[in-house]
Protein backbone atom coordinates (compact mmCIF):
# COMPACT_ATOMS: atom_id res chain seq x y z
CA UNK A 1 0.00 0.00 0.00
CA UNK A 2 1.57 3.39 -1.17
CA UNK A 3 -0.25 6.93 -0.17
CA UNK A 4 0.20 8.71 -3.63
CA UNK A 5 -2.04 11.67 -2.05
CA UNK A 6 -2.98 11.55 1.79
CA UNK A 7 -6.72 12.28 2.71
CA UNK A 8 -8.22 13.04 5.34
CA UNK A 9 -11.38 12.11 7.91
CA UNK A 10 -14.89 13.75 6.97
CA UNK A 11 -15.34 16.20 9.84
CA UNK A 12 -11.50 17.00 9.37
CA UNK A 13 -12.01 19.81 6.45
CA UNK A 14 -11.35 23.36 7.72
CA UNK A 15 -14.08 25.53 5.92
CA UNK A 16 -11.70 28.61 5.64
CA UNK A 17 -10.08 26.37 2.91
CA UNK A 18 -12.97 26.06 0.78
CA UNK A 19 -14.44 28.69 -1.44
CA UNK A 20 -10.74 28.85 -2.45
CA UNK A 21 -11.39 25.71 -4.54
CA UNK A 22 -14.47 26.27 -5.79
CA UNK A 23 -14.00 26.67 -9.89
CA UNK A 24 -15.05 25.98 -12.95
CA UNK A 25 -13.71 22.62 -14.06
CA UNK A 26 -14.69 23.09 -17.61
CA UNK A 27 -12.34 26.18 -17.70
CA UNK A 28 -8.79 25.14 -16.88
CA UNK A 29 -7.25 28.36 -18.19
CA UNK A 30 -8.59 30.01 -15.22
CA UNK A 31 -6.63 28.46 -12.74
CA UNK A 32 -5.49 31.95 -10.89
CA UNK A 33 -8.41 31.41 -8.82
CA UNK A 34 -6.39 28.35 -7.15
CA UNK A 35 -3.94 30.42 -6.09
CA UNK A 36 -4.93 31.57 -2.84
CA UNK A 37 -1.88 30.69 -0.12
CA UNK B 1 -17.15 -2.63 17.75
CA UNK B 2 -17.88 -4.94 14.75
CA UNK B 3 -20.00 -2.74 12.73
CA UNK B 4 -18.81 0.22 14.13
CA UNK B 5 -17.06 1.45 11.06
CA UNK B 6 -17.77 1.15 7.32
CA UNK B 7 -16.40 1.79 3.72
CA UNK B 8 -17.01 5.53 2.52
CA UNK B 9 -19.30 5.35 0.46
CA UNK B 10 -16.93 7.96 -1.55
CA UNK B 11 -13.70 4.98 -2.03
CA UNK B 12 -13.29 4.40 -5.89
CA UNK B 13 -11.21 1.38 -6.74
CA UNK B 14 -10.20 0.96 -10.29
CA UNK B 15 -6.77 -0.16 -12.51
CA UNK B 16 -4.36 1.88 -14.08
CA UNK B 17 -1.10 1.05 -16.57
CA UNK B 18 -1.47 -2.61 -14.02
CA UNK B 19 -2.05 -1.19 -11.00
CA UNK B 20 -4.69 -1.21 -8.79
CA UNK B 21 -5.68 1.90 -7.41
CA UNK B 22 -7.81 3.12 -4.61
CA UNK B 23 -9.45 6.87 -4.94
CA UNK B 24 -11.55 8.85 -1.84
CA UNK B 25 -13.40 11.33 -3.72
CA UNK B 26 -14.12 12.77 -0.70
CA UNK B 27 -10.84 13.19 1.17
CA UNK B 28 -8.85 13.07 -2.14
CA UNK B 29 -6.90 10.37 -1.06
CA UNK B 30 -5.29 8.53 -3.48
CA UNK B 31 -3.64 4.91 -2.63
CA UNK B 32 -1.69 2.00 -4.72
CA UNK B 33 -2.78 -1.38 -3.71
CA UNK B 34 -0.96 -4.52 -4.46
CA UNK B 35 -3.09 -6.95 -6.05
CA UNK B 36 -3.94 -8.89 -3.03
CA UNK B 37 -4.91 -5.76 -1.12
CA UNK B 38 -7.34 -4.61 -3.97
CA UNK B 39 -9.04 -8.32 -3.64
CA UNK B 40 -8.82 -7.90 0.38
CA UNK B 41 -10.77 -4.80 -0.31
CA UNK B 42 -13.25 -6.14 -2.65
CA UNK B 43 -14.02 -8.97 -0.59
CA UNK B 44 -14.55 -7.01 2.58
CA UNK B 45 -18.17 -5.86 3.47
CA UNK B 46 -17.68 -4.89 7.13
CA UNK B 47 -14.34 -2.89 7.85
CA UNK B 48 -13.14 -4.06 10.81
CA UNK B 49 -10.09 -3.07 13.15
CA UNK B 50 -8.12 -6.00 12.60
CA UNK B 51 -8.22 -5.53 8.33
CA UNK B 52 -4.88 -5.01 7.14
CA UNK B 53 -3.75 -1.43 6.79
CA UNK B 54 -6.96 -0.20 8.95
CA UNK B 55 -5.40 2.11 10.56
CA UNK B 56 -4.24 4.26 6.71
CA UNK B 57 -7.87 3.80 5.26
CA UNK B 58 -9.05 5.26 8.84
CA UNK B 59 -6.87 7.78 8.25
CA UNK B 60 -7.32 8.98 4.81
CA UNK B 61 -11.17 8.73 4.91
CA UNK B 62 -11.77 5.38 3.02
CA UNK B 63 -12.61 3.87 6.36
CA UNK B 64 -15.03 6.12 8.24
CA UNK B 65 -16.75 5.78 11.80
CA UNK B 66 -20.38 4.52 10.95
CA UNK B 67 -22.84 7.33 12.18
CA UNK B 68 -21.15 9.65 9.81
CA UNK B 69 -23.58 10.70 7.12
CA UNK B 70 -20.77 12.01 4.18
CA UNK B 71 -23.37 12.34 1.21
CA UNK B 72 -25.16 15.01 4.17
CA UNK B 73 -21.89 16.56 4.92
CA UNK B 74 -21.42 17.68 0.76
CA UNK B 75 -24.94 18.69 0.70
CA UNK B 76 -24.50 21.18 3.72
CA UNK B 77 -21.21 22.26 2.95
CA UNK B 78 -21.95 23.13 -0.74
CA UNK B 79 -24.92 25.79 0.75
CA UNK B 80 -22.75 26.81 2.61
CA UNK B 81 -20.42 27.76 0.30
CA UNK B 82 -22.92 29.06 -1.40
CA UNK B 83 -24.55 31.44 0.90
CA UNK B 84 -21.16 32.34 1.78
CA UNK B 85 -21.82 34.08 5.43
CA UNK B 86 -18.49 35.26 5.66
CA UNK B 87 -16.45 34.05 2.25
CA UNK B 88 -12.77 34.79 2.44
CA UNK B 89 -13.02 35.25 -1.29
CA UNK B 90 -14.58 36.97 -3.43
CA UNK B 91 -14.90 36.64 -7.46
CA UNK B 92 -16.28 39.10 -10.17
CA UNK B 93 -16.44 38.63 -14.03
CA UNK B 94 -16.71 41.91 -15.51
CA UNK B 95 -17.95 43.13 -18.42
CA UNK B 96 -16.76 46.59 -19.38
CA UNK B 97 -18.40 46.59 -22.47
CA UNK B 98 -20.29 44.41 -24.91
CA UNK B 99 -18.84 45.46 -28.31
CA UNK B 100 -16.29 42.63 -29.99
CA UNK B 101 -13.98 42.90 -33.14
CA UNK B 102 -14.81 39.85 -34.31
CA UNK B 103 -18.16 37.81 -35.13
CA UNK B 104 -17.44 34.35 -33.90
CA UNK B 105 -20.17 32.08 -35.33
CA UNK B 106 -20.83 29.84 -32.10
CA UNK B 107 -20.89 33.36 -29.63
CA UNK B 108 -22.73 32.71 -27.40
CA UNK B 109 -23.63 36.66 -27.13
CA UNK B 110 -24.58 37.65 -30.91
CA UNK B 111 -28.20 38.92 -31.33
CA UNK B 112 -28.29 39.41 -27.85
CA UNK B 113 -27.84 42.59 -27.36
CA UNK B 114 -26.84 46.45 -28.76
CA UNK B 115 -23.81 47.26 -28.07
CA UNK B 116 -23.20 49.03 -24.68
CA UNK B 117 -19.86 50.22 -22.97
CA UNK B 118 -19.87 51.16 -18.98
CA UNK B 119 -20.31 54.50 -18.22
CA UNK B 120 -18.22 56.84 -15.89
CA UNK B 121 -20.99 56.51 -13.25
CA UNK B 122 -21.36 52.94 -13.80
CA UNK B 123 -17.30 52.17 -13.23
CA UNK B 124 -17.62 54.53 -10.02
CA UNK B 125 -20.76 52.32 -8.90
CA UNK B 126 -19.44 49.52 -9.75
CA UNK B 127 -16.08 50.26 -7.48
CA UNK B 128 -18.04 51.28 -4.93
CA UNK B 129 -20.26 47.96 -4.81
CA UNK B 130 -17.61 45.51 -4.58
CA UNK B 131 -15.65 47.86 -2.13
CA UNK B 132 -19.00 47.80 0.06
CA UNK B 133 -19.71 44.12 -0.41
CA UNK B 134 -16.41 43.80 0.53
CA UNK B 135 -16.30 45.57 4.02
CA UNK B 136 -19.48 43.60 5.22
CA UNK B 137 -17.21 40.61 4.91
CA UNK B 138 -14.12 40.47 7.80
CA UNK B 139 -12.92 37.27 7.38
CA UNK B 140 -11.94 38.66 2.95
CA UNK B 141 -8.22 37.66 2.30
CA UNK B 142 -8.69 37.85 -1.95
CA UNK B 143 -10.86 39.87 -4.16
CA UNK B 144 -10.68 38.03 -7.62
CA UNK B 145 -11.52 39.91 -11.02
CA UNK B 146 -12.08 37.92 -14.73
CA UNK B 147 -12.33 40.36 -17.31
CA UNK B 148 -14.74 39.23 -19.62
CA UNK B 149 -16.90 40.89 -22.75
CA UNK B 150 -17.29 41.09 -25.53
CA UNK B 151 -14.01 41.50 -26.37
CA UNK B 152 -12.54 43.24 -23.18
CA UNK B 153 -9.26 44.73 -24.34
CA UNK B 154 -11.69 47.35 -26.27
CA UNK B 155 -11.58 48.56 -23.00
CA UNK B 156 -8.23 48.88 -21.02
CA UNK B 157 -9.05 52.26 -19.93
CA UNK B 158 -11.98 50.78 -18.22
CA UNK B 159 -9.82 47.51 -16.81
CA UNK B 160 -7.26 49.83 -15.98
CA UNK B 161 -9.24 52.39 -13.80
CA UNK B 162 -11.66 49.65 -12.06
CA UNK B 163 -8.59 47.59 -11.62
CA UNK B 164 -6.38 51.17 -10.00
CA UNK B 165 -9.51 51.50 -7.42
CA UNK B 166 -9.85 47.43 -6.21
CA UNK B 167 -5.74 47.38 -5.90
CA UNK B 168 -5.58 50.62 -3.88
CA UNK B 169 -8.45 49.38 -1.59
CA UNK B 170 -6.92 45.48 -1.01
CA UNK B 171 -3.83 47.58 -0.33
CA UNK B 172 -5.29 49.67 2.02
CA UNK B 173 -7.24 47.09 3.74
CA UNK B 174 -4.31 44.39 3.41
CA UNK B 175 -6.47 42.11 1.35
CA UNK B 176 -5.14 39.99 -1.66
CA UNK B 177 -6.06 41.20 -5.49
CA UNK B 178 -5.68 39.52 -8.69
CA UNK B 179 -7.60 39.11 -11.89
CA UNK B 180 -7.73 37.33 -15.11
CA UNK B 181 -8.67 37.63 -18.64
CA UNK B 182 -10.60 36.40 -21.65
CA UNK B 183 -10.03 37.73 -24.69
CA UNK B 184 -9.67 36.49 -28.43
CA UNK B 185 -5.69 38.01 -28.11
CA UNK B 186 -6.14 40.24 -31.20
CA UNK B 187 -5.28 43.52 -29.50
CA UNK B 188 -2.80 41.95 -26.60
CA UNK B 189 0.70 43.89 -27.54
CA UNK B 190 3.53 43.75 -25.29
CA UNK B 191 2.79 46.95 -23.88
CA UNK B 192 -0.92 45.93 -22.95
CA UNK B 193 0.48 42.36 -21.30
CA UNK B 194 3.04 44.80 -19.13
CA UNK B 195 0.14 46.81 -18.69
CA UNK B 196 -2.51 43.73 -17.67
CA UNK B 197 0.49 42.21 -15.48
CA UNK B 198 0.33 45.34 -13.63
CA UNK B 199 -3.05 45.47 -12.63
CA UNK B 200 -2.28 41.86 -11.34
CA UNK B 201 -3.90 40.08 -14.21
CA UNK B 202 -2.04 36.72 -13.95
CA UNK B 203 -3.68 34.74 -16.17
CA UNK B 204 -4.54 35.01 -19.83
CA UNK B 205 -7.19 33.00 -21.22
CA UNK B 206 -6.98 33.66 -25.24
CA UNK B 207 -9.97 31.63 -26.72
CA UNK B 208 -8.72 30.21 -30.41
CA UNK B 209 -10.80 28.59 -33.17
CA UNK B 210 -8.10 26.85 -35.32
CA UNK B 211 -5.30 27.07 -37.81
CA UNK B 212 -5.71 29.79 -40.23
CA UNK B 213 -8.74 29.17 -42.58
CA UNK B 214 -10.46 27.63 -39.40
CA UNK B 215 -10.31 31.11 -37.73
CA UNK B 216 -10.75 32.75 -40.50
CA UNK B 217 -14.53 30.98 -41.05
CA UNK B 218 -14.86 30.99 -37.80
CA UNK B 219 -13.84 33.84 -36.41
CA UNK B 220 -15.11 35.65 -39.32
CA UNK B 221 -11.97 37.14 -39.45
CA UNK B 222 -9.21 37.81 -42.25
CA UNK B 223 -5.91 36.37 -42.54
CA UNK B 224 -4.03 39.61 -40.67
CA UNK B 225 -6.40 38.77 -37.52
CA UNK B 226 -5.05 35.29 -37.17
CA UNK B 227 -1.24 36.89 -38.49
CA UNK B 228 -1.49 39.16 -35.64
CA UNK B 229 -3.06 36.85 -33.03
CA UNK B 230 -0.38 34.47 -33.73
CA UNK B 231 2.30 37.10 -33.29
CA UNK B 232 0.98 38.56 -29.82
CA UNK B 233 1.20 35.15 -28.32
CA UNK B 234 5.13 34.80 -29.50
CA UNK B 235 5.76 38.77 -28.63
CA UNK B 236 3.98 38.25 -24.84
CA UNK B 237 4.00 34.57 -23.58
CA UNK B 238 7.36 35.74 -22.01
CA UNK B 239 5.43 38.75 -20.15
CA UNK B 240 2.18 37.17 -18.58
CA UNK B 241 1.09 33.63 -18.82
CA UNK B 242 -1.46 32.55 -21.43
CA UNK B 243 -3.61 29.60 -22.17
CA UNK B 244 -4.58 29.26 -25.25
CA UNK B 245 -8.40 27.48 -25.38
CA UNK B 246 -8.88 25.88 -28.71
CA UNK B 247 -12.40 25.66 -29.04
CA UNK B 248 -13.28 22.68 -31.44
CA UNK B 249 -16.52 20.87 -32.61
CA UNK B 250 -15.91 17.20 -32.40
CA UNK B 251 -12.78 16.25 -34.64
CA UNK B 252 -9.25 17.31 -33.22
CA UNK B 253 -7.42 17.08 -36.38
CA UNK B 254 -7.22 21.00 -36.40
CA UNK B 255 -6.45 20.99 -33.03
CA UNK B 256 -3.42 18.97 -33.23
CA UNK B 257 -2.39 20.83 -36.21
CA UNK B 258 -2.83 24.64 -34.09
CA UNK B 259 -1.27 23.04 -31.24
CA UNK B 260 2.03 21.88 -33.33
CA UNK B 261 2.02 25.27 -34.88
CA UNK B 262 2.13 26.81 -31.43
CA UNK B 263 4.81 24.82 -29.51
CA UNK B 264 6.78 23.66 -32.36
CA UNK B 265 6.93 26.20 -35.16
CA UNK B 266 6.46 29.02 -32.94
CA UNK B 267 8.95 27.56 -30.34
CA UNK B 268 6.18 28.02 -27.54
CA UNK B 269 6.65 24.76 -25.98
CA UNK B 270 6.55 25.29 -21.93
CA UNK B 271 6.00 28.65 -22.40
CA UNK B 272 2.03 28.78 -22.54
CA UNK B 273 -0.74 26.29 -22.00
CA UNK B 274 -3.17 24.98 -24.30
CA UNK B 275 -6.22 23.00 -23.96
CA UNK B 276 -8.88 21.87 -25.76
CA UNK B 277 -13.11 23.03 -25.18
CA UNK B 278 -16.18 22.36 -26.83
CA UNK B 279 -18.32 24.85 -28.46
CA UNK B 280 -21.64 24.21 -27.19
CA UNK B 281 -24.79 25.37 -28.86
CA UNK B 282 -26.08 27.96 -26.22
CA UNK B 283 -29.30 28.07 -27.97
CA UNK B 284 -30.14 23.81 -28.28
CA UNK B 285 -32.63 23.05 -25.52
CA UNK B 286 -32.92 19.86 -26.21
CA UNK B 287 -30.76 17.86 -23.40
CA UNK B 288 -30.14 14.82 -25.36
CA UNK B 289 -28.86 16.41 -28.71
CA UNK B 290 -26.70 18.37 -26.05
CA UNK B 291 -25.69 15.19 -24.27
CA UNK B 292 -24.58 13.10 -27.54
CA UNK B 293 -22.18 16.43 -28.70
CA UNK B 294 -20.57 16.53 -24.96
CA UNK B 295 -20.01 12.58 -25.63
CA UNK B 296 -18.40 13.37 -28.88
CA UNK B 297 -16.65 16.03 -27.10
CA UNK B 298 -15.29 14.08 -24.77
CA UNK B 299 -14.09 11.14 -27.01
CA UNK B 300 -12.16 13.42 -29.08
CA UNK B 301 -10.62 15.42 -26.19
CA UNK B 302 -9.15 11.68 -25.15
CA UNK B 303 -7.86 11.55 -28.79
CA UNK B 304 -6.29 15.06 -28.04
CA UNK B 305 -4.59 14.05 -24.66
CA UNK B 306 -3.31 10.76 -26.50
CA UNK B 307 -1.63 12.68 -29.45
CA UNK B 308 -0.52 15.58 -26.73
CA UNK B 309 1.38 13.05 -24.65
CA UNK B 310 2.83 11.37 -27.83
CA UNK B 311 4.11 14.85 -29.17
CA UNK B 312 4.35 17.40 -26.87
CA UNK B 313 5.45 18.51 -23.21
CA UNK B 314 3.18 17.74 -20.52
CA UNK B 315 3.70 21.14 -19.17
CA UNK B 316 2.15 22.78 -21.82
CA UNK B 317 -1.25 20.84 -21.21
CA UNK B 318 -3.67 22.87 -19.47
CA UNK B 319 -5.84 21.01 -16.79
CA UNK B 320 -7.09 20.97 -13.29
CA UNK B 321 -6.88 17.36 -11.48
CA UNK B 322 -10.19 16.20 -10.64
CA UNK B 323 -10.33 16.79 -6.53
CA UNK B 324 -13.04 17.62 -3.82
CA UNK B 325 -15.32 20.71 -4.53
CA UNK B 326 -17.21 22.52 -2.76
CA UNK B 327 -19.88 24.62 -5.45
CA UNK B 328 -19.87 24.22 -9.04
CA UNK B 329 -18.80 27.49 -10.23
CA UNK B 330 -17.47 30.76 -7.99
CA UNK B 331 -20.58 32.50 -9.62
CA UNK B 332 -23.91 30.72 -7.92
CA UNK B 333 -21.91 31.62 -4.83
CA UNK B 334 -24.24 34.79 -2.66
CA UNK B 335 -21.52 37.63 -3.19
CA UNK B 336 -20.20 36.76 -6.15
CA UNK B 337 -21.50 38.40 -9.67
CA UNK B 338 -20.97 38.62 -13.16
CA UNK B 339 -21.43 42.03 -13.48
CA UNK B 340 -22.55 43.65 -17.36
CA UNK B 341 -22.07 47.41 -18.77
CA UNK B 342 -25.07 48.86 -17.04
CA UNK B 343 -23.84 47.28 -14.04
CA UNK B 344 -26.27 44.92 -13.99
CA UNK B 345 -26.06 41.42 -12.09
CA UNK B 346 -25.89 37.88 -13.26
CA UNK B 347 -24.85 34.40 -12.13
CA UNK B 348 -23.59 33.10 -15.13
CA UNK B 349 -21.27 35.36 -18.39
CA UNK B 350 -23.07 33.03 -20.15
CA UNK B 351 -26.51 35.29 -18.90
CA UNK B 352 -25.15 38.51 -19.91
CA UNK B 353 -27.46 40.54 -22.29
CA UNK B 354 -30.55 38.95 -20.94
CA UNK B 355 -32.87 40.77 -19.03
CA UNK B 356 -34.88 37.90 -17.46
CA UNK B 357 -31.51 36.44 -16.16
CA UNK B 358 -30.93 39.75 -14.24
CA UNK B 359 -30.29 39.06 -10.06
CA UNK B 360 -30.06 42.78 -8.67
CA UNK B 361 -27.57 45.98 -9.92
CA UNK B 362 -24.92 47.61 -8.27
CA UNK B 363 -27.25 50.50 -7.86
CA UNK B 364 -29.84 48.82 -6.00
CA UNK B 365 -28.12 45.62 -5.07
CA UNK B 366 -29.77 41.89 -4.94
CA UNK B 367 -33.32 41.41 -5.94
CA UNK B 368 -33.52 38.27 -4.12
CA UNK B 369 -36.14 37.35 -7.21
CA UNK B 370 -36.62 33.86 -7.74
CA UNK B 371 -33.94 34.00 -10.76
CA UNK B 372 -31.55 34.16 -8.06
CA UNK B 373 -33.44 31.96 -5.19
CA UNK B 374 -34.13 29.01 -8.04
CA UNK B 375 -30.31 28.25 -7.07
CA UNK B 376 -30.41 27.93 -3.41
CA UNK B 377 -33.60 25.62 -3.96
CA UNK B 378 -31.30 24.11 -6.16
CA UNK B 379 -31.85 20.10 -5.20
CA UNK B 380 -29.60 16.99 -7.08
CA UNK B 381 -31.30 14.60 -9.07
CA UNK B 382 -31.04 10.66 -7.33
CA UNK B 383 -28.78 10.10 -10.56
CA UNK B 384 -25.93 12.81 -8.88
CA UNK B 385 -27.00 11.90 -5.12
CA UNK B 386 -26.07 8.06 -5.82
CA UNK B 387 -23.13 8.49 -8.19
CA UNK B 388 -19.42 8.35 -5.94
CA UNK B 389 -18.31 11.15 -7.54
CA UNK B 390 -20.48 13.52 -6.36
CA UNK B 391 -17.46 15.44 -4.38
CA UNK B 392 -15.85 16.62 -7.20
CA UNK B 393 -18.89 17.10 -9.93
CA UNK B 394 -21.49 17.94 -7.52
CA UNK B 395 -23.53 17.41 -11.25
CA UNK B 396 -21.73 19.58 -13.03
CA UNK B 397 -22.87 23.14 -14.39
CA UNK B 398 -25.96 24.18 -12.08
CA UNK B 399 -27.50 26.28 -14.82
CA UNK B 400 -27.84 23.06 -16.99
CA UNK B 401 -28.85 21.02 -14.20
CA UNK B 402 -31.40 23.08 -14.02
CA UNK B 403 -32.24 22.50 -17.62
CA UNK B 404 -32.39 18.88 -17.64
CA UNK B 405 -29.16 18.88 -19.18
CA UNK B 406 -27.77 16.26 -16.27
CA UNK B 407 -27.57 13.32 -18.79
CA UNK B 408 -23.98 14.79 -19.76
CA UNK B 409 -21.99 11.85 -20.77
CA UNK B 410 -21.53 10.77 -17.14
CA UNK B 411 -19.45 7.66 -17.69
CA UNK B 412 -17.11 8.77 -19.90
CA UNK B 413 -16.13 11.59 -17.80
CA UNK B 414 -15.88 9.03 -14.91
CA UNK B 415 -12.93 7.94 -16.94
CA UNK B 416 -11.98 11.30 -18.38
CA UNK B 417 -11.10 12.37 -14.08
CA UNK B 418 -9.49 9.17 -13.08
CA UNK B 419 -7.08 9.70 -16.38
CA UNK B 420 -6.66 13.07 -15.15
CA UNK B 421 -6.02 12.00 -11.75
CA UNK B 422 -3.21 9.76 -13.00
CA UNK B 423 -1.76 12.42 -15.45
CA UNK B 424 -1.20 14.64 -11.95
CA UNK B 425 0.69 11.54 -10.47
CA UNK B 426 2.63 10.27 -13.23
CA UNK B 427 5.62 12.08 -11.21
CA UNK B 428 7.07 9.57 -9.22
CA UNK B 429 5.59 10.27 -5.48
CA UNK B 430 4.12 9.37 -2.55
CA UNK B 431 5.61 6.90 0.49
CA UNK B 432 5.11 3.40 1.31
CA UNK B 433 3.59 2.44 4.44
Amino acid sequence: MKIINNGHQPLEIEKENIICVSQCTEEPGDNCWLQLD
Amino acid sequence: MKNAFKFSRYNVLFHSDGKDYLWNTFSDALIELTNSEAACLKNTQFPAPDLPYFDTLYDNGCIIDKGINELNKVLIDEKSVMLQHNPEAMYFTIAPGFECNYDCVYCFEKDRFVYKKMSDETIDKVCSFIINSAENNPMLKIIKVNWFGGEPLLYKSIIKEISNTLMGYCEKRGVKYTASIVTNGRFLDPDTASMLKKLNVCSVQLSFDGTKDVYVKKKRASSEDFDATVSNICNCADIIPITVRINIDDDVTDAVELTSFFLKDCGLDRKIKIYIAHIRDYTCSDAETEADAHGRFLDAQEEYMKLFREKFSAESFCYIPPARRYTTCPTVCRKNFCIGPDGELYRCEHFFGKPERIVGTVYDGLYNNQQDMQYLLFRHPAKCLECEMLPICLGGCMNDAMNGNISLSCNKLKNRWIELLMLEHTVEKGEMV
